[in-house]
């Protein structure tokens, strides 16, 4: 009688365990950002050039889950802010860094040469890609990703616009996520 | 336990999570343009924690709502994880702003969770009882027969 007991409250115990375990694992696969779908097609950026002069487009990135960031090197606050959760977010991922890129487009392109680009980002990581060139070109990524840009390059958008492994537009993320939630979605894009 | 603990709290909160949808009408840009409101857009909207606010843009261009980066013909989906009360910019109001109210929840999920949460210690606790306390004296009246 008495093991009939135990072997009961044993298997209770069990079950509760993996109904709590299950719904730990359903919450895996929920994105922190925002959700965009159906996921378009991201923009291309290959008419712009990276800080050494080569130009970059997504096709290059296939494979990859891009971080895209509209940002300016004069910047006071929520560029260098934002860069920092990028780094973190790198950093947090070890090997598995090197399947991410993140990408810097400036909105002020008068100052932002590609060597001030090249410098300011390397204080974050060496492996940020700035990305400048023609102000028509500028012009037209800027519309393309809904940036509004203001004279002193300035945008109404601190958006980190999350491209997946296939070139598709996924995610947003705001300039408040904390950089664990953006790693959370980042994991989850790259085990797809 | 747990069930009589909570209704001892005083816990006010909104309703239950769910899904709300803020379509984004063809035209809207256009009407913005001339100061005028879309009718379907609410100036405010209140949610609970754990909305999904999905904003549907059924407009020409691509639209933006706060945080939210909604291309033309596509969906911008988030669910709201805490009490917060925000002012987005907003491409699709003549305001540029909306304003969005997250309240807490109640839900059967978090009071099962909660549950949950107590009753695996307890079990685990009960069955040490029985195994290291029970047990023993059984054995030992047994035992003695």
């Amino acid at each position: 009688m008495e093991r009939k007991i135990l072997w009961t409250g044993g298997l209770l115990l069990l079950l509760l365990l993996i109904i709590s375990a299950s719904i730990a694992m359903g919450n895996r696969n929920h994105f922190n950002g925002v959700l965009i779908s159906p996921s378009p097609e991201a923009h291309d950026i290959s008419s712009l050039s990276d800080q050494n002069g080569h130009h970059v487009s997504l096709q290059d990135l296939k494979g990859k889950v891009v971080l895209v960031f509209f940002g300016y090197t004069n910047c006071p606050k929520e560029c260098p802010l934002t860069l920092a959760k990028m780094k973190q977010v790198i950093t947090g991922l070890g090997d598995k860094a090197k399947n991410v890129a993140v990408v810097m487009i400036t909105t002020d392109p008068s100052r932002d040469t590609s060597a001030q680009l090249g410098n300011y980002l390397s204080n974050f990581n060496p492996d940020f890609i700035g990305l400048t060139g023609p102000a028509s070109n500028l012009e037209q990524t800027w519309n393309d990703y809904g940036v509004t840009v203001l004279d002193n390059g300035e945008t109404h958008s601190a958006l980190v616009y999350v491209i997946d492994k296939f070139g598709k537009l996924r995610l947003t993320f705001s300039q408040e996520m904390d950089p664990s939630a953006m790693f959370s979605d980042v994991q989850i894009l790259l085990r797809e | 336990m747990t069930e009589v603990s909570y209704r001892i709290q005083n816990h006010s909160g909104g309703g239950t999570p769910g899904q709300i949808t803020l379509i984004i009408p063809s035209g809207t840009a256009e009407r913005v343009k001339q100061g005028q409101p879309s009718p379907s857009i609410p100036g405010d909207m209140v949610f609970v924690v754990g909305d999904t606010l999905v904003v549907k843009n059924e407009d020409a261009v691509d639209h933006q709502l706060g945080p939210f980066f909604i291309p033309k013909g596509t969906s911008a989906a988030v669910t709201f994880n805490q009490v917060a009360n925000l002012a987005y910019t907003c491409t699709f109001s003549p305001e540029k702003y909306l304003g969005l109210e997250v309240k807490a929840p109640l839900t059967v999920y978090t009071r099962a969770i909660g549950i949950l949460d107590a009753g695996i210690p307890l079990g685990i606790l009960i069955a040490l009882y029985v195994v290291f306390a029970i047990r023993p004296e059984l054995a030992k009246e047994a035992g003695n027969k």
